[in-house]
C-alpha cells in the first residue's frame, strides 16, 4: 500500500481544489468541499464550557438557549451550511447573520428557549 | 491537472494532522482530519427494527424501543465528547412533523438517538441522517 507522507496539501491548478476519486472509483469529488469546516460541542448551562471544537476562537453566551460560535477562520460569505443538534431539545438559528459568527437557538418541548449541556453544531462552505 | 495516486495519507510531522489550503481565496488552511466525519449512518426503520442503510464506521445498531436506537463505532472516538448532529425524515407525518434527536450518553464507542414528534412522542422515522465529526482514539 502506497501511503503519502506529507504535512500540508494543496491543489496545484487552485491551491484551495483538489479532486479526489470517489467510492465508485470513477466520479470525483472535491476534499475541501467536503470538509466540515467547523464543529463544536459546547455545555449551554452555567457558564458555557466548549468540550471539543475545531475551527472554534470562543463561545458566546446571549441568553438563554441562545448562543454564538465565533470561527477562527470565517467563511467567505454567509451562505454556508450549518448543523445543529442538542440532547433531547429543538434546535434552530436565526440566519447565518456573519461569515465568522453561528447563532446557535435552543428550545425545550414546550418550545420556550432553554440551556442545554449538550450543545452539536457542524458548517460546511467555502473558508475566506 | 497533475494526479497524485496513493491508497493513504499521514502527516509527515504528526501522523494525524494534514493541513489543506482550503480557503476561497487560496490562503486560509484547515485541518484534514479535523474536517472529515467520522462516523455517519442512513438509518432506516424496517418493522419497527433499526436497518444500517450506508454508513461509514457503524458496527452494529441496537433497538433500544420505538424511536431509540443505539449506533455501535466500528473505531471507537477518542473521548466522551465530539459533535453529532441527525435529522429524521418521515413519509407517515399526519401534520407538521417537527423531529429532534436527543443524545442520552456521552459515550465514545456508541450514539444514542431518539426521535420524537412534535408532540414529543418517540416513534421510528422512515430513515435518519446522523453524522460525528471529532477525534477517533
Amino acid at each position: 500500500m502506497a501511503t503519502l507522507k506529507t504535512n500540508t496539501l494543496t491543489g496545484t491548478s487552485t491551491a484551495g481544489s483538489i479532486a479526489v476519486t470517489g467510492e465508485s472509483g470513477s466520479t470525483t469529488t472535491n476534499l475541501q468541499q467536503g470538509l466540515a469546516k467547523c464543529f463544536c460541542n459546547f455545555d449551554g448551562t452555567g457558564t458555557v464550557a466548549i468540550a471539543d471544537s475545531n475551527n472554534i476562537a470562543s463561545l458566546t453566551d446571549n441568553d438563554t438557549g441562545d448562543y454564538h460560535i465565533n470561527l477562527t477562520n470565517a467563511h467567505t460569505n454567509t451562505n454556508y451550511s450549518v448543523a445543529i443538534a442538542s440532547g433531547h431539545y429543538h434546535t434552530g438559528h436565526d440566519g447565518n447573520d456573519s461569515s465568522s459568527s453561528v447563532n446557535i437557538a435552543v428550545y425545550n418541548n414546550s418550545h420556550a428557549y432553554a440551556n442545554n449541556a449538550r450543545v452539536h453544531g457542524q458548517t460546511f462552505g467555502d473558508l475566506a | 491537472m497533475s494526479t497524485l495516486r496513493t491508497n493513504a495519507l499521514e502527516g509527515m510531522d504528526a501522523k494525524n494532522s494534514i493541513t489543506i489550503v482550503a480557503g476561497a481565496g487560496n490562503i486560509t488552511t484547515t485541518n484534514v482530519q479535523g474536517g472529515l466525519a467520522k462516523t455517519w449512518i442512513e438509518l432506516r426503520t424496517v418493522d419497527a427494527a433499526p436497518v444500517d442503510g450506508d454508513s461509514l464506521n457503524v458496527s452494529s445498531l441496537d433497538d433500544d424501543a420505538t424511536g431509540r436506537f443505539t449506533v455501535h463505532h466500528t473505531n471507537s472516538m477518542g473521548g466522551i465528547y465530539h459533535s453529532k448532529t441527525a435529522m429524521p425524515y418521515s413519509t407517515t407525518s399526519t401534520g407538521n412533523m417537527v423531529q429532534v434527536i436527543g443524545y442520552d450518553d456521552q459515550s465514545a464507542s456508541q450514539a444514542q438517538l431518539t426521535s420524537v414528534d412534535e408532540g414529543n412522542s418517540a416513534y421510528d422515522p422512515t430513515s435518519l441522517g446522523f453524522t460525528i465529526h471529532g477525534d477517533l482514539a
